[in-house]
């Protein structure tokens, strides 16, 4: 059933994602601080390089530099895994995301993914889950009290969101009945009312919205960055991190992000998904078809998966440098009082309309 | 910009909390296209100071390549010192007026025979030390031959310190 080819080909997929992936949070570094910088009408680093393209270059050349400091009461151990428990989950569950159609080759079909599980969406939240514990050992590991607390905040900021998250995209499966990705993103080629694409944003309006507000949350991001929140915390749960240990947690946040927008598109805007393009071209409801070679669907596909997951990546960075921090208190009134019941009637909803045969 | 009233009721809108998100994100988004920077991407831009007025120049500008080369004597200007000269002739006199009222010591004089047929004496050496100067323009005040001014060049920049103590040489300005 598998072969060699097969093999080489997945092998080679991992290593182009992950390539992919890093430079993605590469770049996403200095898109940051570029788009921060305009959006307070400053300039930002564009000095190294054509519009400081190889400032992350620099950045990462400097972290590799900087003397690498273990407090002395640390707990050793701990203290060096903790970094890699939050990187290395960060970038695992990037694999079950498809970006684009199964390509069918003579004798062989191709998925774009590089592991089409049958638990796709259990697997992001079970190994996402484990990227928590590196935020709470690195805080613990630290021996610092503002590490602790920064720690402490992401446990519980993690039990507040998790749950109505995962109730948001039950909506999601209850709609497209299947956990595999590659799946749900095909279902969400097919059409609704004979001309609206079944896209996740149209059928999930109310789980959207709660899945987007749980996915900043856990990602540690603004509005919801409080284990880090460096105005209270100083630098939270890595205040104590330094050079590439430090650049690893940096390097996780953005992974997580790069993964929550690669989710939020597969789940909500139809993945890999051209409204009515088929695997054979453009096919238009009632008015005709434009033919089109399989690669350059292939193409098409992958590019507008890149187009969502870029414009989440902006809207993450968006809302950083738009909205202010919630304060502790209100963050779990958020997630307990307000989104899981929310979530809760999401999922009722959507079982009255598959009932009445809407959905 | 608006600010919060206090007074104000808060209605549905706000309590819904999405709307006003979106509305920030406008705010925020209205930044970024636009397209006046206040920041000034500064070797290549400078502020100047030319009379009261403060201008950007920009880099492919002619004034801006004129005041980097040579840097104009403005009013009310305490930039980078110059002595002037009067085509060969330089005009100070080494009276020392200006070393003397120096608060922090920065100048420092040696005269010699003038070669100005109306002149006895002339600086042989005029050493001017940047790194203690405070730029108050005391010395500039206080000459009576009006031969040292300040510029408005305030980029001073220097890899090691004695290039930051300037000779009678380097603060030569010539006046036609």
């Amino acid at each position: 059933m598998v072969d060699h080819v097969t093999v080489l080909i997945y092998a080679l997929m991992c290593v182009v994602v992950f390539a992919v992936l890093l430079t993605t949070v590469a770049f996403l570094t200095l898109a940051e601080r570029r788009i921060s910088a305009f959006m307070q009408d400053r300039l930002g680093p564009n000095r190294v390089g054509p519009w400081g393209l190889l400032q992350p270059v620099a950045d990462g050349i400097k972290f590799i530099m900087k003397e690498d400091i273990v407090p002395r009461e640390a707990n050793r151990l701990l203290y060096i895994v903790a970094p890699l428990m939050t990187i290395v989950p960060a970038l695992l569950t990037f694999a079950v995301v498809p970006f684009g159609h199964d390509l069918f080759l003579p004798g062989r079909v191709i998925n774009f993914q590089i592991a089409n599980f049958n638990v796709g969406i259990l697997y992001i939240f079970a190994i996402a889950a484990m990227g928590i514990f590196g935020i709470i050992i690195g805080g613990w590991a630290s021996n610092n009290k503002y590490s602790l607390l920064g720690g402490l905040r992401s446990a519980s900021q993690f039990i507040s969101y998790e749950i109505a998250m995962s109730l948001a995209v039950i909506g999601v499966l209850m709609v497209y009945g299947s956990l595999r990705l590659n799946n749900i993103a095909q279902y969400q080629g097919s059409l609704w009312f004979g001309f609206l694409p079944k896209w996740g944003i149209l059928v999930q309006p109310l789980g959207f919205i709660i899945f987007i507000v749980s996915v900043y949350a856990e990602t540690n991001r603004v509005p919801f960055d409080l284990p880090e929140a460096e105005a209270e915390l100083v630098g939270g749960y890595h205040t104590e991190y330094s050079s590439m240990k430090f650049a690893f947690f940096f390097m996780g946040e953005y992974a997580n992000m790069i993964t929550a927008s690669a989710l939020l598109a597969t789940l909500y805007f139809g993945g890999w998904q051209v409204p009515y393009l088929h695997n054979i071209g453009f096919i238009f409801p009632g008015m005709g078809m434009l033919a089109m070679p399989q690669w350059l669907v292939a193409i098409i596909e992958v590019l507008s998966f890149a187009v969502k997951v870029g414009f989440f990546l902006f809207l993450f960075l968006w809302v950083r440098w738009t909205l202010p921090r919630f304060r502790f208190d209100q963050l779990t009134d958020l997630g307990w009082k307000v989104l899981i019941p929310l979530a809760l009637l999401n999922v009722v909803i959507t079982a009255v309309l598959i009932v009445l045969r809407v959905l | 910009m608006t600010t919060g009233d206090r007074n104000k009721r808060y209605g549905l809108r706000e309590a819904v909390y999405l709307i006003e998100i979106v509305r920030g994100l406008g705010v925020t988004i209205r930044h970024f296209f636009r397209r006046r920077k206040f920041a000034m991407n500064y070797p290549e831009e400078k502020l100047s100071i030319v009379g009261n007025t403060k201008q950007i120049i920009k880099t492919m500008d002619k004034d801006a390549q004129r005041l980097s080369e040579r840097p104009e004597i403005v009013m009310n200007a305490r930039g980078k010192h110059k002595l002037l000269f009067d085509g060969d002739l330089i005009r100070c006199v080494a009276c020392k007026m200006c070393e003397t009222v120096c608060p922090f010591f920065a100048i420092y004089i040696e005269p010699e025979e003038s070669r100005d047929p109306r002149k006895e004496r002339a600086p042989k050496v005029f050493e001017l030390d940047l790194t203690r100067c405070a730029y108050c323009g005391y010395c500039v005040e206080a000459c009576p031959e009006n031969a040292i001014t300040m510029t408005s060049d305030y980029s001073l920049i220097a890899k090691q310190r004695p290039e930051l103590v300037l000779q009678k040489e380097t603060l030569k300005r010539v006046i036609e």
